[in-house]
């Protein structure tokens, strides 16, 4: 087996560098998804028991709407984001609960630590 | 007695003002990730800012020299302009990121388009600062943020763990969580020293300082305000933190938005606690906008010695007054170009810090200089904790930038 020239080294760093990005990538993706729709799920329940202005949930809706719609345009968390669409346009707090949870069992597998 | 309400006046308004939206996030995304672990920091950090808040009040009272005038002399013109730019860089950033936080609560309270919001809240706050005296544009934000105390009453209604809260208080770092983690809290921790120690923070209190004529008369008001004052004004941060943790942490929400952090109010309290929050939101991040874009005017005028000072008329200080107003137009246009809030409010954290070494250094040669201050020349106290701090701001200004890039803003 012939030795690794400067160039093969340089390729191997990219690449890992490439995959370490991804990696790193994903983990920002899966936090930012699981946080948006844990907000929907507290927001959904504080709203059922009346805890906020219609004004105050609207708006929060308006916000978290967008970063779902953000998320759905990623092919690996469409699914979970379409989803969570639908169940806040239902106002179902224990469907987006169910998301969330999904998720942070999800981010447990890649090593978060609580 | 007028004394004494001076002085409580003083303490509430820097209670009222201590607050702004990067604390606001900051404290809440702290909490929620990380526990209270990082209350410890916020402790800190409250010592340093009442260290050098109270130095520059007294350099101010005694040398009247406010701390852009003390750059120029002490750090001299190539490495003053250095710090001028990069001071105002910042102050217009954190300018746009207490607008956007402005507009951001007026849409939650209203309804309504948020840059429609963010321009009216600008137009809004240029009238606010012609018509009304220096005096009182301090206390119209500094009392109505006041308001902000229901976030302090929601701590204790959600019944924190007071125990492992004081646990919170004891220094630490968490070798238990994996690196990437652990760069995390680095982060968090630098961030909440800078969102404590901004610099516009000495700029616009040693500014106000000499807008209000003080003399040595005034340093005794000086001590309490700054002590008492923004001692309070931290413990108003660290019931945000608390609330985070015990509210946001168990359900895996990170708070990357005010209007989140709004519901620490409303859960325990509905919708009267929630639109008490929100008008102390308001009313802090719009006298932090109003602070931030004054101190971008006054370093301009200081700098190049124009004629400077609300308590005079606009006309007396033409390049002041237009100073200020092209600040607010400068932040409004980085908000309407829809950069996202929190980026704001990161990016001016991140080079805040960046700048404070070269604010506090300035400060910290006047102050222990005998020639300006005579008797009332740092002390020992004084200057053992003030160089204690600086290189804390110095460690914390050269990991600062590493830190943002190598966790993504403390994404990662």
């Amino acid at each position: 087996m012939s030795k690794p020239s400067l160039t093969h080294l340089c390729l191997i760093v990219v690449a890992a560098g490439t995959v370490a990005s991804a990696q790193d990538l994903d983990k920002a993706k899966l936090d930012q998804a699981r946080s948006v729709i844990a907000e929907a799920a507290l927001l959904e329940t504080a709203a059922a028991r009346g805890r906020v202005t219609q004004t105050y949930a609207q708006a929060l809706r308006d916000t978290l709407r967008e970063d779902l719609q953000k998320l759905a345009r990623s092919p690996q968390f469409a699914a979970t984001a379409h989803a969570a669409l639908t169940a806040l346009d239902r106002h179902d707090a224990a469907a987006l609960a169910g998301l969330r949870d999904r998720l942070v069992a999800r981010e447990r597998s890649h090593g978060r630590a609580d | 007695m007028a004394g004494l309400i001076e002085i409580v006046l003083g303490i509430m308004t820097a209670v009222g003002g201590f607050v702004d939206v990067s604390e606001l996030t900051f404290a809440a995304q702290a909490g929620s990730r990380f526990g209270y672990s990082l209350l410890w920091v916020f402790a800190l950090a409250t010592v340093g800012i009442i260290v050098f808040g109270e130095m520059s009040g007294r350099v101010a009272a005694i040398a009247k020299q406010p701390v852009f005038c003390l750059m120029r002399q002490r750090l001299g013109v190539s490495l003053g302009l250095f710090t001028l730019i990069a001071s105002i860089v910042v102050s217009l950033i954190t300018c746009a990121a207490e607008i956007g936080g402005v507009a951001i609560v007026l849409k939650l309270m209203a309804g309504g388009a948020y840059l429609i919001w963010a321009a009216l809240s600008v137009a809004a706050l240029i009238v606010i600062v012609w018509v009304l005296p220096f005096e009182w544009i301090e206390r119209l934000f500094g009392l109505l943020g006041l308001l902000m105390l229901a976030f302090a009453a929601a701590t204790v209604a959600l019944h924190p763990p007071w125990r492992e809260v004081a646990r919170g208080l004891v220094p630490q770092f968490p070798m238990h969580l994996p690196g990437g983690d652990r760069l995390a809290y680095g982060y968090f921790a630098v961030a909440i020293t800078s969102a404590v120690l901004f610099p516009y923070e000495t700029y616009f209190y040693s500014s106000g300082a000499i807008e209000d004529r003080w003399t040595p008369s005034k340093l005794p008001v000086n001590r309490l305000t700054t002590g008492v004052g923004f001692s309070l004004g931290s413990l108003l941060s660290m019931g945000i933190l608390i609330s985070a943790a015990v509210l946001f942490r168990p359900v895996h929400v990170d708070p990357r938005e005010p209007a989140t952090v709004a519901l620490q109010v409303a859960v325990p309290f509905g919708r009267p606690g929630l639109l008490i929050a929100l008008f102390g939101m308001l009313m802090a991040f719009s006298g932090a906008a109003v602070e931030t874009c004054l101190a971008a005017a006054y370093s301009l005028a200081q700098f190049f010695g124009w004629p400077w000072g609300r308590y005079r008329k606009p006309a007396e200080t033409p390049r002041f007054t237009l100073a200020w107003i092209a600040g607010f137009v400068i932040a409004l246009a980085l908000v309407l170009t829809n950069v996202p809030p929190l980026d704001l409010v990161e990016w001016s954290i991140v080079f805040s810090i960046v700048v404070l070494p070269l604010t506090y250094l300035p400060l910290l040669l006047i102050a222990n200089d005998r020639k300006y201050m005579g008797r009332y020349v740092n002390g020992w106290v004084a200057n053992g904790l003030g160089v204690a701090f600086y290189a804390i701001v110095v460690v914390a200004a050269v990991g600062a930038i590493p830190l943002y890039i190598l966790t993504s803003g403390g994404q990662k």
